[in-house]
């Protein structure tokens, strides 16, 4: 506009001077020719502009590539493949994947305005995306089923629900050395208790009280022993220790300074399992000794990997079974 | 007369992934890879036994979403269009390498390759390949067993017995509507037994079940014959016990024979080796390298460089391979016919996936298995366990010990500071579907409610999949299976509450069984 501006200016002055100097009029003739052309440009580009958003109105096709495109692009946030590859490639990989991501970035992080950004999001589409999806639609076209597809960015992950309103702790077995445990706990339930607590309230702790309850119906008050674990509010679950071929209960609940145990919720009870042969021994089927006393069996590679992690070696937990498993893990509050 | 058995068990599984809402996805190759490269092959081994008049006899489960997905259309077409691809490319790859023969012939072999398996796939099989294992199972050559419906990790979910019931229930019913029968064996998810799964079996007349070394010998009381004969479980189904030293020579990526170094590299794909610009058509939107399924070189040795791959080299190594598996088999049963009473079974399960897709030759090496089992030797034979237990009904009643065959013989993989959190939800989504399917017992066969109640017992199945915990041990795609076990929360959920506040919302509940559409036959009330 302001070029348009100008010329007029300088046109009308000369107009003004009037002087019929040739060259004046040579030069007043070429620079007409050349606003008229600098006129007709700007007609003819606002024309196939009009022209062209008045089809894409009517086709939708604005609508439908860029969408498609912000589907393409969504998928690099899962898109990998589950098999193993080298380091290397992965590395490689990575570099293609960024140079090819730095061509499309106007697409997420344009500073310009949405009506701005329309007109690019369209290069971009087309720049990118140019021979890939043509193959797919052709092919899709073929065998697919024949619908068109909308495609929308992907909906965001939903979060989980930070409890069920629960007052309970569930006991689950993971090794013979390692049980998990899980608890939700009801703020007004815990209010209640601590109300009958009085002055004694402000100085609890919050304790996983682990009974062994091997050989017995669990009543509450009829345990073998029982070991105290100090938890913090905020924890939700946490793995314990534990010993093979064992039962065992939990209560969580307020342990105050005058070793008064308040419990909120009791688990369920589970046994770990044996590790080692059975000692007992089916008369009718009298198993073979040398089968077991050569230390015959090899094993599957989950069994592998179990034996390793017992301290003895494998002739003796198949003799006499064996007393610990090794957990990995550190027994720690873990992520829950 | 023989001395003793082979039962090979094959486990075939994938978890469901099938994503409508996008024109392609990632995930979904992880099924279209082990078609080419695991189904189809295994298909063509039990086709050209059966034109070479070979009798065999194998064992093989395909659980319900591998079922699910091998019969849904839209998979079908995607897989199409995924060979089609592979197709298009090879024509581009016999040019490319047009002046290095040796690169040439593989190339040509690729074509061929990709081309044999649309047309078992496309023309031979309608592609439908599970009427491929139908037609070998009603010969009598193969025992197709079931898994629970979604592959749940069945010992972690246990505390809730409606659970396991519907996880195994529905997976029967799912097997009897493909192959016109009851399932005979199942085989557990990740061979997880504990004790308050085989009651259930029992309820559907399951026979037998597999478990890991440790889950029989640490039996009670002892068990005589060790893993080389099955126990009655006090539910009356038997359990067979896995044999290491079989396993081991297959399994093992050092020490057993998918190790050997003509074998193909399965870490040498053109995906990640040819030009970035030229192989671009052939790799997902995002552009990620990803695996193509042409792989030139073989594993060589434990160096960088690689040397081509030759298709006859590793052919006749996989052929020496299985001699050398059938002779340690027969010392085996020799050794063990000479201390027990009765002819031992050898169990030698293994995930079919390795035949093919880990280790590319796996498939040849079953054929010339089975063939020199046929003509080599006599002292062993091939067997199903339904058989064994035809043959020896009378067996030792003993309690297995509970154990997998997972890393460490437990639960740990699936339950770790990976993925632990996940089974607060599991047990309260089972708790609620229960509390669901009592309260609304009756509702009308095509009402909304019904559809709704039918969806929340697909989303939390779909939730109880093992593979979600197992992937975010592995570390690999752990996003991906984070979103499905969130997503399928929130569905659950989302439904449970809607369900009850009787507001369903009817576009939603569509768009949701649109995506998550296995068992449409499904009756919540088995959660009663």
């Amino acid at each position: 506009m302001m070029l348009l501006i100008q010329v007029k200016f300088v046109f009308c002055n000369y107009l003004k001077m009037l002087i019929m100097d040739k060259t004046i009029i040579k030069e007043i003739f070429l620079l007409s020719i050349e606003v008229i052309k600098a006129l007709g440009q700007i007609l003819w580009k606002k024309m196939r502009h009009f022209v062209g958003f008045i089809r894409d109105k009517i086709f939708r096709i604005i609508g439908i590539s860029q969408q498609k495109e912000a589907t393409e692009q969504e998928w690099g946030v899962t898109g990998e493949d589950i098999w193993p590859s080298t380091l290397e490639t992965e590395h490689e990989e990575s570099k293609e994947v960024q140079q090819e991501k730095k061509e499309v970035q106007p697409v997420y992080e344009s500073p310009f305005t949405s009506e701005e950004k329309q007109g690019i999001t369209d290069e971009g589409a087309l720049s990118i995306t140019a021979e890939a999806p043509r193959r797919r639609e052709d092919i899709e076209q073929k065998y697919g089923d024949g619908k068109k597809k909308e495609f929308a960015p992907p909906p965001p992950i939903p979060e989980l629900p930070e409890g069920y309103k629960d007052n309970r702790i569930v006991l689950m077995m993971r090794d013979p050395s390692c049980l998990f445990t899980y608890w939700e706990l009801r703020q007004d339930l815990i209010q209640n208790v601590l109300s009958t607590l009085g002055p004694l309230a402000q100085r609890i702790t919050l304790v996983l009280r682990v009974y062994i309850v091997t050989g017995t119906t669990f009543t509450g008050n009829n345990a073998r022993r029982y070991f105290d674990i100090e938890v913090a509010d905020t924890t939700r679950s946490r793995y314990i220790h534990g010993e093979p071929n064992t039962s065992y209960c939990i209560d969580i609940g307020f342990l105050s300074p005058n070793g008064t145990f308040r419990i909120l919720s009791r688990s369920n009870t589970v046994q770990t399992p044996p590790v080692g042969i059975s000692e007992i021994v089916d008369e009718k089927w009298m198993y073979s000794k040398e089968l077991y006393e050569e230390g015959y069996f090899s094993l599957g590679p989950g069994s592998e990997f179990m034996f390793k992690r017992v301290q003895k070696d494998r002739h003796k937990i198949l003799k006499e079974g064996a007393l610990s498993f090794i957990s990995s893990g550190d027994f720690v509050t873990s992520k829950g | 007369m023989g001395k003793g058995y082979l039962a090979l068990i094959l486990h075939a599984h994938m978890p469901f992934v099938r994503h409508p809402e996008y024109d392609e996805y990632l995930e979904e190759d992880w099924l279209f890879e082990s078609i080419t490269e695991t189904y189809i092959p295994l298909i063509h081994v039990f086709d050209s036994l059966i034109e070479e008049a070979i009798d065999f006899r194998i064992t093989i489960s395909l659980t319900p979403p591998l079922i699910s997905m091998l019969t849904d259309a839209l998979l079908q077409s995607r897989y199409i269009r995924y060979l089609e691809k592979r197709i298009e490319l090879t024509e581009k790859e016999i040019k490319r390498t047009e002046h290095k023969p040796e690169f040439n012939r593989l190339a040509r072999w690729y074509y061929k390759y990709f081309t044999q398996a649309r047309y078992v796939y496309d023309e031979k099989y309608q592609r439908n390949i599970v009427q491929a294992f139908k037609k070998f199972q009603d010969m009598g050559r193969l025992e197709i067993i079931t898994s629970a419906a979604t592959h749940a990790f069945l010992p972690l979910i246990s505390n809730n017995i409606n659970a396991i019931r519907a996880q195994i229930h529905i997976a029967v019913n799912h097997y009897k509507k493909h192959f016109d029968k009851k399932p005979r064996g199942i085989w557990l998810p990740e061979c997880a037994y504990d004790q308050r799964i085989d009651q259930i079996l029992k309820e559907e007349e399951i026979r037998f079940f597999i478990m890991e070394t440790h889950g029989i010998l640490f039996a009670s009381p002892r068990p005589k014959y060790g893993v080389y004969a099955p126990l009655y479980c006090p539910s009356g189904i038997a359990a067979f016990g896995r044999d290491g030293e079989s396993s081991k020579e297959v399994w093992s990526s050092t020490e057993g024979y998918p190790g050997d170094f003509s074998y193909r590299e399965f870490y040498r794909d053109i995906g990640f080796d040819l030009d970035y610009h030229y192989i671009r058509p052939y790799l997902h939107g995002d552009g990620k390298r990803s695996n193509i399924g042409i792989k030139y070189y073989r594993i060589t040795g434990k160096t960088d460089h690689k040397e081509p791959y030759s298709v006859e080299n590793a052919l006749q190594k996989a052929a020496e391979h299985a001699g050398n598996f059938l002779h340690n088999r027969e010392k085996q049963v020799e050794y063990l016919a000479g201390i027990i009473d009765r002819k031992p079974v050898i169990v030698a399960p293994y995930d079919a996936e390795l035949f093919g897709h880990w280790w590319f030759e796996g498939p040849s090496w079953i054929h010339f298995l089975i063939r020199k089992i046929a003509f080599d030797q006599k002292t062993i034979s091939l067997i199903t366990p339904i058989e064994y237990l035809n043959l020896y009904p009378d067996n030792q009643i003993s309690t297995p010990s509970p154990s997998s065959w997972g890393y460490k013989g437990y639960n740990e993989y699936w339950q770790n500071e990976n993925n632990d959190w996940i089974y607060r939800h599991l047990h309260k989504a089972a708790e609620r579907m229960v509390e669901l399917a009592k309260r609304y017992s009756y509702a009308n066969g095509n009402s909304i409610q019904n559809r709704a109640l039918n969806q929340a017992a697909r989303e939390l199945l779909l939730l109880q999949s093992s593979d979600w915990a197992f992937i975010m041990s592995t570390g690999r795609m752990a996003e991906y299976a984070v979103k499905r076990t969130k997503e399928h929360i929130f569905r659950f959920n989302k439904l449970y509450e809607d369900i009850q506040s009787n507001a369903i919302d009817d576009l939603w509940l569509s768009d949701i069984e649109s995506k998550d559409t296995i068992f449409p036959d499904i009756d919540y009330r088995i959660y009663q």
